[in-house]
């Protein structure tokens, strides 16, 4: 069955599936991290994503498994050179100031995604914001 | 107290201060370098500037990566490329419109130092290396 | 002649930047003519350590040329498009990005007083969201 996770962001609470048969490894990593309480904070070179930055996945060793440089709406990704995970609500690319690089993409939100995804952006011009991500249990 | 610099070419001078609020390790490694006397040359791939490279003194070892990563090399301004595994850094001085670039592409630089002041005369002996060919040059400390 | 200056004020800290017209003499004065302006300013999301805002319709549109080109982004320099379509300020490390990659702007004139409390509260939009600004002709 498999593993979902619920991310709070502004009191809404959305739903996402991790994809642990495409990315065992960084799934697997990111499953022992939670819970996860952090402040989401706006991209400043991927575009149209959040993201937060978690110590405990700041291992180059995770591999770049279902690895991506561009990321979908609803997408979560990890870079792990970082501990930076990732949450795209619109056209966003894995980017620093050296450039393009790849990402893990580790679950997608599922469901009705719309309050979730204007929350995302909301950090763009309302500033940085608590999140939750949880195991979803049962 | 800011740091100044002197770059000396073809009888030329100018002054610069050190930009240690945007690159402090390497405006410090500089510093700890000078005076520098070395040749100069114009770039080939990177527009209006000239470079010199430096073997000796702190600035030679520093680590690869630009502590204020640029490309662009705004007029009058000195930048650093830092290349210890060839055990130097490149040093360049842009007169003009100009851009950090190897044959594969754009590369990362570092910002140094800033002029102050004319440097017309200046920038008159760097762009005369495009024809005249390479020049001595001389970076010392300025007033601190 | 003389070199001029515009005050700039976002939350309440105000820095001086001479404009550079020695580097890009038609979009200074186009920047110049547009003062004086209060508008919002956003973080960028493509470009790093940059806010921006949008000058609209104005004397930047007449400037279609890219005088000075420049994809990095100095801290403390003020950058424009040409036609104007933006105008950033650099705080910290920056490549002008959009979603297709890296592009050019020109640099219009370069904060000379008050320079590290004012890209601090630029800096501080990264957490605290959009900032209102306003910049006028100084001296």
């Amino acid at each position: 069955m498999a593993k979902l996770i619920e991310i709070t962001i502004d009191g809404e609470t959305t739903v996402a599936r991790l994809h642990e048969e495409a990315a065992p490894n960084p799934v697997a990593r990111f499953w022992e991290a939670l819970p996860i309480d952090e402040t989401l904070r706006h991209v400043r070179w991927s575009g149209m994503a959040s993201y937060v930055l978690v110590d405990s996945l700041r291992d180059e060793a995770i591999p770049l498994e279902n690895r991506v440089s561009f990321y979908q709406p609803g997408a979560i990704c990890l870079r792990p050179e970082h501990g930076e995970i990732a949450f795209s609500y619109g056209q966003a690319q894995a980017r620093d100031v050296r450039g393009n690089h790849w990402a893990a993409h580790i679950a997608t939100v599922e469901g009705d995604t719309a309050g979730y995804l204007k929350a995302i952006a909301r950090t763009k011009r309302g500033g940085a914001r608590a999140i939750t991500i949880k195991r979803r249990e049962g | 107290m800011t740091k100044r610099i002197e770059v000396e070419v073809d009888g030329a001078k100018a002054e610069f201060e050190l930009r240690d609020d945007l690159a402090p390790r390497t405006t410090a490694a500089l510093w700890e370098s000078l005076p520098i006397e070395t040749t100069l040359r114009h770039g080939k791939l990177s527009g209006s500037a000239c470079y010199l490279d430096v073997e000796h003194g702190p600035i030679a070892g520093i680590p690869a990566e630009p502590e204020l990563p640029v490309t662009s090399i705004y007029k009058g301004w000195m930048v650093a490329f830092p290349a210890p595994s060839m055990g130097f850094t490149e040093l360049l001085i842009s007169y003009g419109v100009a851009e950090y670039r190897w044959p594969t592409g754009r590369k990362l630089v570092t910002p140094v130092a800033e002029l102050q002041g004319d440097g017309s005369a200046l920038f008159e002996a760097l762009g005369r290396t495009h024809s005249e060919g390479e020049k001595s040059v001389v970076v010392r400390r300025g007033g601190e | 002649m003389s070199t001029r200056q515009i005050r700039l004020r976002v939350h309440g800290v105000e820095a001086v930047a001479k404009l550079r017209d020695d580097l890009s003499p038609r979009m200074a004065e186009a920047f110049w003519q547009t003062l004086p302006v209060e508008t919002s300013i956003s973080h960028a999301m493509w470009t790093g350590s940059a806010c921006y805002y949008y000058p609209g319709e104005g004397p930047f549109t007449e400037v279609e040329e890219l005088e000075y080109p420049v994809c990095s982004i100095y801290p403390g320099f003020v950058v424009a498009r040409p036609r104007g379509s933006e105008v950033m300020f650099s705080y910290g490390p920056t490549e002008y990005r959009w979603n297709i990659g890296t592009d050019y702007l020109t640099p219009i004139a370069q904060i000379t007083d008050n320079r590290e409390a004012f890209l601090g509260v630029l800096a501080r939009m990264h957490d605290e969201g959009d900032k209102s600004i306003s910049i006028e002709r100084a001296g």
